[in-house]
């Protein structure tokens, strides 16, 4: 009886010193996000004062920690937008779009943003915007689960014969899905990776037809504006709008947009 | 002191004409020579009315003759007249070291190039001649038609080289590229004429009256030798032609371009001049409000395509615009006929858009004398509110916002919690861990497909099937029989051994089991199939099993020697060809 007593008390206390053990571990994260959050509130406080600078420099600061939000990046956003600069809003808003590609209040900031951008601009492409309604991982998830379940299916029916002929439209069907979201991941990591797209950050930004400051003006492009990189050349990049504009363009002016 | 030694004995400047007689559009070359001495630079020419001077460039030439060195350098000028007539090169003055030198007065004689007179051509005797071929004499402003230049070339010719137009005057009109047709033969006179039609696209672009032409060209071209070649070598090497220069012109044909009428001018009228026709495509057309529409106009016709612009559309306001992209393509070699395409991108802004305006293109058409206009009807659009429109005042009011919302005036507020956090690092199709996860299903794919074919072999082949029983048969049955060897069960033992060789036997010898006697193995084993020393150990186990029946081993030891040589005859049985 004294020992069955004694073994009880040791697995006891060996599941509270577990629980403790894993506790500590979760403490500091929790921690973090309660300091984060109260950051947060500050920056939200600052906005709220119509202090968008600072409210903008204080989301910044939150961003520059390491971990990150949809609504962070939003209300970074917001409070650029609300300082006057369209452009570095909109790369926040397009950063809030990956984390959150089907949040109504984002893609309604990301449009207005866009729609206050003057001059030459990269047109919306129909491609673009059909593959944002995912994020890269969403893509990733649904083409990685559909390979499973395809070739999981296809496993159990090496065992289970009798199975093949009235499974056959799944198999299909799986092969299928998971070829055609392998297609949109490839895609969508395409522009993410291979189509770089800058973004203006400076008022009346003189593109010029070479990489140098002596060379003609080729149009100008304003705060806001999204351009396609073709080339670079030590401090220049060479952009165009999409369409038949292109010129060359000193990198501070512009940063680089986040992929889709 | 050479310099000086030199200029006092033979310093001259002379002047001179490669040509002292040319036609309006030719150019001659005027050279400035100095020789025994050196100029300081290029002499200065003055102002001739009537000629075109331009400088060339400078050429040395140094001679040593008798041991003396003498310097010649020349400064070349292209003389261009602009008018017909003749024109005097006044004496130039040069000053070389102190020392003015002057040169004699040149004449140069410009005569007015024009086609030879009707009667010359009609006699046939020409040998060649152009022909400027215009289809219009009056043409408006803007206006692309196609002359052609004729080349007749006589039936003495039997080849042309070197053929360019030296001039091409062409005030008030731009002429593009010309391109070669069709050749065919014509009778004048008496002789016939190789025809060389070149046609160029001509369009107006200045009013007023002008002179296109007179169009200058020339060409060599090979006639039979007059002279009969002296050897086979002149014959090989010059094919008993005479090679001769000709220049060629044409008459100036007046032309006279007129404005455009003021009257009757569609509003978004934007310079368009020719015959068209225009076809306009949207989509898609049911889109939310902010995304795009791709909507493409075709205009397809005769004239100026590269010059043709996209006129603003007025009724497009609720949508935000970009600027359109265009791509041309000709449907004939000379430009003049061919299908602009533009593309342009449209963002409907609102969801109470229900159509895309129609969209107006007009033009001026010069064979009409009259502007028209081209309207494509308006194209329905389903635009529902997507997630992308902007509502004033969505921070406070639910997602679902009512249909035909107005469009924003400020963006969303901001968001007053900071929501789940994620760590900013690289995608997870880029993290190793995550890759390396994806292999799972595709093992446990290939090991199913493995062990399924292997399965299958087994089903298919009956012989293999007792093979691998009969050998986990055997590994069992010689676990059993260590342990009845351990336990002194003598009977067991044999019998467990006796077993074991007979499904062994049996397996080899493809007999079920049970027939396998002593005689049998020696009808089947005799023919060679196995060792002597094989056989012998067979003999000997067998034997074994039938004294074990009659006089059963006790010691343990003794059963325990056994096994090693039963696993050495089986092993020499399994090595046995089946």
């Amino acid at each position: 009886m004294n020992l069955a007593t004694k073994e009880y008390k040791e697995h006891k206390a060996g599941v509270v010193l577990a629980l403790a053990a894993i506790l500590l571990a979760l403490c500091p994260s929790r921690v973090m996000a309660d300091d984060l959050s109260a950051a947060f509130q500050s920056a939200n406080k600052l906005y709220e004062e119509n202090k968008f600078a600072e409210a903008a420099s204080a989301y910044q600061k939150l961003v520059e920690s390491g971990k990150a939000s949809s609504a962070l990046y939003f209300n970074l956003g917001n409070a650029l937008f609300k300082a006057g600069q369209i452009g570095r809003a909109i790369v926040a808003y397009r950063e809030a779009e990956q984390l959150a590609p089907r949040d109504p209040d984002v893609r309604a900031n990301l449009q207005f943003a866009r729609n206050q951008a003057q001059g030459p601009t990269l047109p919306p492409s129909r491609w673009h915007h059909w593959l944002g309604r995912l994020t890269i991982n969403e893509w990733t998830m649904l083409a990685s689960g559909t390979i499973w379940a395809w070739l999981m299916l296809l496993a159990v029916l090496q065992w289970r014969p009798a199975w093949k002929q009235a499974m056959r439209g799944w198999v299909a069907g799986l092969a299928g899905a998971a070829g055609l979201f392998c297609l949109c991941l490839a895609a969508s990591l395409y522009e993410s990776h291979a189509e770089k797209t800058v973004i203006v950050v400076a008022r009346d930004v003189i593109v010029r037809h070479g990489p140098l400051d002596e060379s003609q003006t080729s149009f100008t492009a304003q705060d806001g504006a999204e351009l396609r990189v073709l080339d670079q050349k030590d401090e220049w990049l060479e952009v165009s709008d999409g369409g038949s504009r292109l010129g060359w363009l000193r990198r501070d002016k512009v940063v680089a947009a986040p992929g889709v | 002191m050479w310099l000086s030694v030199s200029l006092a004995g033979a310093a001259t400047f002379t002047a001179s004409l490669d040509k002292d007689t040319i036609t309006l559009g030719e150019s001659a070359t005027l050279s400035l020579t100095f020789a025994g001495a050196t100029p300081q630079g290029v002499p200065s020419l003055p102002a001739i009315a009537g000629l075109q001077v331009s400088y060339i460039g400078p050429s040395t030439q140094v001679s040593f003759i008798n041991g003396q060195t003498s310097t010649t350098v020349t400064h070349n000028f292209a003389v261009t007249p602009t008018q017909d007539g003749e024109f005097t090169i006044p004496a130039l003055q040069a000053e070389v070291a102190g020392e003015k030198l002057t040169t004699q007065a040149l004449k140069l004689k410009v005569l007015k190039p024009g086609a030879p007179p009707p009667q010359a051509i009609a006699s046939g005797q020409q040998l060649a001649f152009l022909k400027l071929v215009l289809p219009k004499k009056e043409v408006y402003v803007g206006e692309l038609m196609t002359g052609q230049i004729e080349l007749y070339l006589h039936e003495r010719i039997r080849n042309i080289g070197g053929f360019q137009i030296t001039a091409f005057p062409a005030d008030g009109f731009t002429v593009g590229q010309w391109k070669e047709g069709q050749q065919r033969r014509e009778q004048i006179g008496n002789s016939v004429y190789t025809v060389i039609p070149l046609s160029f696209p001509v369009r107006a672009i200045k009013t007023g009256s002008f002179n296109i032409g007179p169009v200058t060209a020339s060409l060599v071209a090979d006639l039979p030798s007059a002279n009969r070649p002296r050897d086979l070598i002149e014959q090989f090497m010059f094919g008993g032609v005479e090679r001769k220069p000709l220049s060629l012109a044409t008459d100036a044909e007046p032309m006279k371009s007129l404005p455009l009428p003021a009257q009757g001018v569609p509003p978004g009228f934007n310079g368009a001049v020719g015959e068209y026709t225009m076809n306009v495509t949207a989509g898609p057309t049911n889109v939310s409000s902010g995304d795009p529409i791709t909507v493409k106009v075709a205009i397809s016709g005769r004239g100026a395509l590269d010059s043709i612009t996209l006129p603003d559309q007025p009724a497009w306001h609720e949508f935000k615009t970009f600027p359109p992209t265009s791509k041309v393509e000709m449907t004939d070699a000379l430009g003049t006929q061919g299908v602009k395409t533009f593309e342009q991108i449209i963002v409907p802004e609102n969801a109470e858009i229900k159509e895309l305006p129609p969209i107006s293109f007009s033009y001026f058409d010069p064979e009409q004398k009259d502007y028209r206009t081209l309207t494509q009807p308006a194209i329905r659009l389903v635009v529902k509110p997507g997630g992308s429109t902007p509502a004033p005042v969505m921070a406070t009011a639910p997602r679902t916002a009512p249909e035909n919302a107005p469009p924003a005036q400020d963006i969303v507020h901001i968001k007053p919690r900071l929501g789940q956090l994620a760590q900013i690092g690289p995608p997870l199709v880029e993290r190793h861990w995550f890759l390396a996860l994806q292999s799972v299903p595709l093992l446990a794919f290939v090991s199913s497909l493995v062990l399924r074919k292997r399965a299958e072999m087994l089903a298919n082949n009956p012989r293999l099937r007792r093979q691998r029983q009969v050998a986990q048969l055997v590994h069992e049955g010689l676990h059993k029989m260590r342990a009845l060897a351990a336990g002194k069960k003598s009977e067991e033992f044999f019998a467990a051994l006796f077993r074991l060789l007979q499904e062994q036997l049996g397996e080899r010898l493809d007999l079920p089991a049970s027939s396998i006697t002593e005689a049998v193995v020696d009808e089947h084993l005799r023919k060679g199939a196995v060792s002597e020393k094989t056989l012998t150990a067979l003999q000997e186990i067998f034997q074994a099993c039938n004294l074990a029946r009659y006089a059963p081993v006790q010691s343990s030891q003794e059963l325990v020697a056994m096994i090693p040589k039963f696993e050495d005859l089986l092993r020499e049985l399994q090595r046995m060809k089946a």
